[in-house]
C-alpha cells in the first residue's frame, strides 16, 4: 500500500470488475489482482508495490468510471 | 506528462469552436464537449450517461473479440470512462475500434500517435458541429493521447490544448463536489 510520502494508485475495489487492465498497463508491475472477492463477485486489483511513478496508464486503461485514482508525491517545496 | 494543472489558453476561449463550452469549477477552468456527431450526422452524447455532471460521449466499440458500448468524459482531459463489457487481458494490447451508435459506421481514420512508447497507426475520428473541426483519440487501448483539430486556431495553440490532461490527486480534488 502506498503512502502519503510516495506516488500511488487507490482501487476503489467496490468499483473494480478485476479485468486486470491497470495490472497489464502498469510499467512498473505495481498492481495485481489480489484474492479477495469484493460485493459483485469480482476478484479486484490492489496496488502492491511501491515503485509507481504515478504514469496514470493505470487510470487511462481502466474501464471503469472511478475506480481507479492516482496520488503523485508532492515536489519538495512546493 | 505532468501531473499539474492545465490553464485552457486565452487564445482559444476567445476562437472558442462551436460544440465546446468553457466551464469553471472552483474556481479552475474547463473545457467541456457539448456535441459531437459521427460522419453520418448522428449525435455521439449521451445525456442519460453523464460523468462529472455532464453529458457522457458514447460509442459502439470492438476490443479484441468482445463488443459493447463505451461512454467518455466529456470533460477535455477527463479520460474517465465507463466500459459496457469486461475487456479481456488478451485483448489489453489491441485497437478500440469504434463505431457510430446509432447507424454503425466506423469512426476509425489513419493517424500516427506520438505519443512516447504508442505509434499507434490509427485513431478514433470524432466530429464538432460543421464537420470540420474535429477530435482525434488515439486507438490503442489506455493511450492517452488525443488531438483539437480546429479551424483558425494557431498551432501553438492547439498543443496547449492537447496538452490539458487531469487525473491522479489533483483530479479527485478537481472534480470534487460536481
Amino acid at each position: 500500500m502506498g503512502t502519503e510520502e510516495s506516488n500511488y494508485s487507490q482501487i476503489n475495489p467496490k468499483r473494480c470488475k478485476g479485468c486486470a487492465a491497470c495490472v497489464v498497463a502498469c510499467p512498473h508491475g505495481c498492481i495485481e489482482i489480489g484474492s479477495e472477492i469484493n460485493q459483485m463477485g469480482y476478484q479486484f486489483a490492489r496496488f502492491a508495490v511501491r515503485k509507481c511513478i504515478a504514469c496514470g496508464m493505470c487510470f487511462y486503461s481502466c474501464p471503469e468510471f472511478g475506480a481507479i485514482t492516482v496520488f503523485k508525491k508532492p515536489r519538495k517545496g512546493a | 506528462m505532468k501531473l499539474v494543472y492545465k490553464e485552457v489558453p486565452v487564445e482559444f476561449l476567445a476562437a472558442l469552436p462551436e460544440g465546446i463550452k468553457y466551464v469553471q469549477k472552483q474556481g479552475k477552468d474547463f473545457l467541456v464537449i457539448e456535441q459531437l456527431y459521427c460522419k453520418d450526422g448522428h449525435s455521439l452524447m449521451a445525456d442519460h450517461v453523464r460523468m462529472h455532471g455532464e453529458p457522457s460521449i458514447f460509442l459502439d466499440a470492438k476490443i479484441g473479440s468482445l463488443r459493447g458500448r463505451i461512454f467518455l468524459d466529456a470533460f477535455w482531459g477527463g479520460h474517465d470512462k465507463l466500459y459496457s463489457f469486461i475487456p479481456r487481458e488478451a485483448d489489453m494490447h489491441s485497437i478500440t475500434e469504434a463505431y457510430c451508435p446509432h447507424c454503425g459506421i466506423s469512426l476509425m481514420t489513419e493517424r500516427l500517435c506520438t505519443y512516447e512508447g504508442c505509434g499507434c497507426a490509427l485513431a478514433i475520428l470524432l466530429n464538432l458541429p460543421g464537420g470540420v473541426n474535429r477530435i482525434l483519440v488515439c486507438a490503442k487501448h489506455g493511450c492517452p493521447d488525443h488531438d483539437l483539430v480546429v479551424q483558425r486556431i494557431p498551432e501553438e495553440i492547439s498543443r496547449r490544448v492537447k496538452k490539458i490532461n487531469y487525473f491522479g490527486e489533483f483530479h479527485d480534488d478537481m472534480f470534487k463536489g460536481i
